[in-house]
């Protein structure tokens, strides 16, 4: 915890220097306040009453009215400060550490996002992890200012005597404690869900999700799940008045503290009182701040128990600037026309046991179409995933144009081909920022886009809009224009399309569109993309009837290969598949 | 479009902060009456408590300065009495509070919004507005913004009073403490004037923004677009524009926040001044002996906690538009329109369903989706509605299942039309297997059984239907039937095709007279496919049966088949009399048979 309090103030300063500087001097500024005008208080209060003893003249009554007045100022004028510091430090923090972040995100190698781990951590590491880091830098100053606070509160205690500072602290130190300890319980019941919050979550969702909903009316189930709901809510209410009861049993105690400490700073200040061993003045001012002690202890074990909390979350941004980068290396030579070698691959994801690719080898040439089947399962989109290097083979090689794949920088990969993925993207941008995604160089480039959406045979889509390539596509801005399923589709072929590469890789991209649909749509887009080769990934096989070669894939293996006639002849498992396939159909 | 706008000003005229803050006190004294008694009670105790000790303080003092010592014992043990009084108070309402007004107020509107979006009509799910209420709705009783209203309520109360009873006491002291109320309470009124329409726009505006940069931002980090940048190189390109777009964006806001700091400004400079007013006024008066030692330093207490109760009041305030627009959204998310119940009570399926001149039309959808359609499906007919994606098939089949009212014409059952009937005793005559079938991560006998729960506990029956649908595998699972699925819940995980046997299982163990299959999802690879379709048709021999599909292979085994386009019935008829009337039908034939042959 000390480690990220330090760590925090460290990038902060770093980041903001002045910023943080003035908020460290304003908290230490207004963390002497509180002791200090206790003090003030008293001396203004013996200096009236030696004014009416007549032991001196007005000025010395004014000479402390002006120090309260100043230290009003510095109390009340604080809430502005910290307003415009917070925005100086916020504006540093954002501008700086986002940048960093994004950066990082860009670098990190493509296989942590499919980690469930790393998915997890950047799930708790949330929106705004800088901001975060600022919440640790605050929290920390406010417990250093806190601890200020007490120490100048016992000191002026000694006043009175030495024993009532040490009762002051010896009462303190295990309230702090008791009210630390019931915060963090009441803490565990905001972060942490238990399985049966997940599962209320889980009834509620049934409830408020069309599809399944659909299915609990036509079953007149809907209060079967809804009872179970409020059933689990029950234990679930149960659960959270327990944890609160329980907190709460701590703070009776820190309770008692309070009032035992209130009767004995009236007793003992009393009685020093009555003997006339202090004065009139600090009679009143300790009096007035018994309640000091209260805001001290909690705003403090508020503050030690926030602290613990966000040091659990920061844990998970570190985490995250420690993932592995992806390594880069340099551009050898250009690549034009490859031919694409798979030789003797085989695979297997990170973390699983399960050989995925097994001794995989072909080859596409030059304008070749070659269309890749087989079950769900079978590793089709991992070929394209090792092909695009988001994952490295465990053994054997990818070679284009003889060179391995891993001496080809990423960034010359859109040399070689334009993919599009199962899971495109739908850009909430411009149709022209949409389809130049694919290659950012030509994004000015109006007449080479033109050509890519021809090709993804999206050039009508271009029509109907009515600001054309600068049209907004998506729900994100006011005049963003939402596209139908397979309108996405073809802008998303259309970006693959843009590339100089010549190989057009497409891995499903078409899975909204019926499967005769999607032969027509491929059949007219191998004819718009005749010098170009293809790779075309389906389970539909209607598809992969125009390619030159078929790759039929099963279970990491590859089946057979040939072409559609040579397949049939074969009367192997392609054979089957077509035939289960094509009894729905004639 | 006009017409929703001014829909949405009533709404918003409907639930004005006052109305909301009589909505939740009505609704939380009604949840919990005791704790929301108590949390006020406790909030008028610690409002007086200011005064009250303003007045012991006073006159401990003075007994101090006179030395009056058995006084002061008095007064002593006075102050330390409402102390005690004062911290157990506050502690039991911490204890109602908390485990009343936030926690169970909470779980029980978290309740009453699953209770009310299962009782909305399956067409409000189509309407994006809807969804974007209740999520807004949610994220209300999430955050506990009701609980928080009420609570903030009395804060502004015990403020007030807090403010009013130590000014009255001061008041009795010197009249010229009143005018330093003056300084105290102005401030209020002027930041609710300047902050609170300023702080609700800058919430608004801010809201809109960070969609958009957040929209940046999951670019950043969701898998599907971190593919594309990395072999596309895009990557640099979407950087800069998040920059530029983060940068537009914050400058904004801060622009905002420094605007508001500013106005905030005002309200401290007065309160400051109207502090050292009182101070100065309280030392004039006791130099002049007009006030004792004591009363002074009462006094200093006083002006103390006025400031306290000022800067609570601040900060409540600032929070109160957000929490009310919030509110709203979940009373506006209440009152959505239910779906009607139907009265007419409902006999045996025994001649015929009859969909007469229908027109439907989606939400904020210009074009009718179903356009004039008529259809008679006769008992022990099975009908297949062909007809490609966006056609209007699965719409329809959500017409027969009296899931959707027509915007125009009627459905029939037997004469009956679907819209009177008895909900329940309607939807007891179908067995369906949806396009979007749901895997329940409940235990296995739920995810058979849901579709009929009065069979719940017949294990036989619940074992059969599953081998019937050759889900063999599924039985053998540890655990048995009680087992829990899912691995969310630390349960058995089953495969994509196990789970579409097992919807398929639920689908056939409610012995429905008329079964409905809407098209498996298309990502079953085929030999999957063939054998789910083959098992249906058997399935479905004896009974009534609509069934949808864009494979026309299907056709061969349908009593009637309608083939759909653009929210049309085209063509109705067998395969035979279709193919020679050389229509749609023949042209979708040979389309997909050239592909296949």
């Amino acid at each position: 915890m000390i480690k990220y309090m330090f760590k925090s103030i460290k990038i902060i300063l770093c980041n903001a220097f002045l910023g943080g500087f003035l908020k460290i001097l304003q908290c230490v500024l207004v963390a002497i306040m509180t002791p200090l005008s206790i003090v003030i208080t008293q001396r203004l209060v013996d200096s009236i009453e030696r004014y009416h003893g007549g032991y001196i003249d007005y000025k010395g009554v004014i000479l402390y009215a002006a120090l309260l007045f100043v230290a009003l100022l510095v109390i009340t004028g604080n809430g502005l400060l910290d307003n415009v510091l917070s925005v100086i430090l916020k504006r540093a923090v954002n501008n700086k550490l986002t940048f960093a972040i994004v950066q990082k995100f860009l670098k990190i190698e493509y296989e942590c996002f499919e980690d469930s781990d790393v998915a997890d951590t950047i799930k708790r590491m949330g929106e705004a992890p800088q901001e975060k880091i600022l919440d640790i830098f605050l929290v920390s100053l406010n417990i250093i200012a806190q601890l200020i606070s007490i120490i100048g509160t016992a000191l002026v205690f000694t006043q009175v005597s030495i024993w009532f500072s040490v009762a002051f602290l010896g009462i303190l130190v295990p309230m702090l404690w008791i009210d630390y300890r019931a915060m963090t319980i009441m803490n565990t019941i905001f972060d942490e869900q238990s399985e049966e919050e997940r599962r209320l979550s889980y009834c509620a969702g049934l409830l408020e999700d069309k599809n399944s909903l659909l299915e609990l009316k036509i079953s007149n189930a809907v209060k079967y799940i809804l009872n179970k709901a409020k059933a689990i809510n029950n234990k679930v209410l149960g659960e959270r008045v327990k944890t609160t009861i329980r907190s709460q049993k701590y703070f009776a105690v820190s309770t008692l503290f309070v009032i035992a400490w209130a009767a004995f700073v009236v007793m003992s200040l009393g009685s020093a009182a009555s003997k006339e061993m202090i004065s009139i003045g600090i009679f009143v001012a300790l009096i007035g701040s018994a309640g000091t002690l209260l805001e001290l202890s909690q705003n403090l074990s508020r503050n030690f128990a926030n602290l613990s909390r966000q040091c659990l979350n920061i844990r998970h941004y570190y985490n995250f600037l420690k993932l592995p980068e992806a390594k880069e290396v340099i551009s050898i030579n250009d690549i034009c026309f490859p031919r694409i070698e798979f030789e003797h691959v085989s695979f297997k994801y990170p973390k699983t046991d399960v050989m995925v690719l097994k001794d995989v080898s072909f080859s596409i040439e030059q304008g070749q179409k070659v269309a890749l089947v087989g079950e769900n399962g079978a590793g089709k989109s991992t070929i394209i995933k090792l092909l695009c290097k988001l994952y490295k083979p465990d053994s054997g090689y990818i070679k284009v144009n003889g060179t391995d794949l891993q001496d080809i920088p990423m960034a010359d990969l859109k040399k070689i081909f334009g993919v599009a993925f199962q899971d495109y993207v739908c850009y909430a941008l411009s149709l022209r920022e949409n389809v130049a995604l694919g290659d950012v160089e030509k994004i000015n480039d109006d007449e080479s886009i033109k050509r890519a959406l021809k090709d993804g045979l999206a050039d009508g889509l271009l029509e109907e809009l009515t600001n054309g390539l600068d049209s907004n596509l998506g729900k994100i801005e006011d005049d963003g224009v939402d596209l139908s399923g397979g309108q996405w589709q073809r802008v998303a072929i259309s970006r693959a399309c843009l590339s100089d590469g010549s190989i057009v890789v497409l891995d499903e991209p078409t899975a909204s569109l019926d499967p005769i649909a999607e032969s027509d749509m491929y059949n007219a887009f191998s004819s718009a993309l005749k010098d170009k080769g293809c790779l075309i990934i389906s389970h539909r096989l209607a598809s992969a009837r125009l390619a030159d070669k078929i790759i039929l894939l099963d279970s990491g293996v590859i089946a057979e290969s040939g072409s559609h006639e040579e397949l049939m002849a074969k009367r192997g498992l392609y054979c089957k598949m077509f035939e289960n396939q094509s009894s729905w159909y004639a | 479009m006009h017409k929703i706008q001014t829909g949405k000003i009533q709404m918003k005229k409907k639930y004005s902060g006052i109305k909301i803050i009589g909505k939740v006190y009505k609704q939380t004294l009604g949840i919990v009456p005791f704790s929301g008694i108590v949390g006020i009670l406790n909030y008028l105790a610690q409002g007086l408590f200011p005064a009250v000790t303003t007045i012991i303080l006073s006159k401990l003092f003075n007994s101090v300065y006179d030395k009056h010592y058995g006084d002061m014992r008095i007064y002593g043990l006075l102050f330390v009495l409402s102390y005690a009084v004062i911290y157990i108070l506050q502690f039991v309402s911490s204890i109602t509070i908390n485990a009343g007004i936030y926690e169970k107020c909470t779980s029980m509107y978290r309740i009453s919004i699953s209770a009310k979006t299962a009782k909305m009509g399956l067409i409000q799910f189509e309407d994006s507005e809807v969804l974007n209420i209740q999520k807004r709705a949610k994220n209300c009783v999430d955050q506990e913004y009701l609980s928080q209203i009420y609570m903030s309520l009395t804060v502004f109360i015990t403020c007030g009073i807090s403010v009013v009873a130590t000014i009255a006491v001061l008041g009795t002291y010197h009249i010229g403490f009143v005018l330093f109320s003056l300084f105290s309470v102005i401030p209020f009124y002027i930041a609710r004037v300047v902050r609170g329409k300023e702080f609700y726009l800058l919430k608004q505006k801010q809201a809109s923004q960070n969609r958009k940069l957040n929209y940046y931002w999951s670019l950043f980090n969701q898998k599907q677009s971190a593919k594309e940048m990395r072999v596309m190189g895009s990557g640099s390109y979407l950087f800069k524009k998040w920059i530029m777009q983060r940068d537009e964006v914050n400058e904004e806001i801060w622009q905002y926040n420094i605007k508001d700091a500013t106005s905030l400004l005002l309200c401290d400079i007065l309160k400051i001044v109207g502090y050292m007013i009182s101070v100065a006024l309280a030392l004039l008066l006791v130099t002049r002996h007009s006030i004792s030692i004591g009363v002074f330093g009462a006094c200093m207490v006083a002006f103390k906690s006025t400031q306290e109760a000022t800067k609570n009041f601040l900060i409540e305030l600032g929070y109160m538009p957000q929490k009310f627009s919030f509110a709203g959204d979940y009373y506006e998310f209440m009152d959505l329109p239910e779906e009607s119940k139907g009265d007419k009570d409902v006999k045996e399926f025994n001649k015929s369903i009859e969909i007469k001149g229908v027109y439907f039309k989606y939400p904020h959808c210009e074009d009718y989706a179903l356009k004039n359609v008529n259809l008679a499906v006769n008992k022990g007919e099975k009908v297949v509605i062909l007809g490609i994606n966006g056609s209007g098939k699965t719409t329809l089949s959500k017409m027969i299942l009296g899931l959707y009212t027509p915007s125009a014409g009627e459905v029939l059952i037997d004469g009956c039309s679907i819209g009177d009937m008895n909900k329940e005793q309607l939807y007891r005559y179908f067995s369906v297997i949806p396009q979007n079938f749901t895997k329940f991560l409940l235990s296995l006998r739920e995810n058979v059984t849901i579709s009929d729960l009065t069979k719940a506990f017949d294990d036989l029956a619940v074992a059969d239907t599953i081998k019937q649908v050759g889900g063999e595998d599924i039985l053998t699972v540890n655990g048995g039937l009680d087992c829990q699925l899912g691995r969310e819940f630390n349960g058995v995980e089953f495969s994509g095709g196990q789970w579409q046997k097992l919807a398929l299982a639920r689908g056939i163990f409610k012995d429905g007279q008329i079964m409905v299959l809407d098209e498996p999802t298309s990502s079953l690879d085929p030999n999957m496919e063939t054998e789910i379709l083959r098992l249906f048709l058997k399935l479905c021999e004896k009974k009534t049966a609509v069934i949808i599909s864009h494979r026309v292979g299907l056709c061969k085994f349908a009593d009637k088949i309608v083939v759909m386009k653009d929210g049309m019935i085209c063509e109705v008829g067998n395969h035979a009399t279709l193919m020679s009337n050389n229509g749609e039908y023949r042209k979708l034939y040979e389309a997909q048979e050239c592909w296949y042959k």
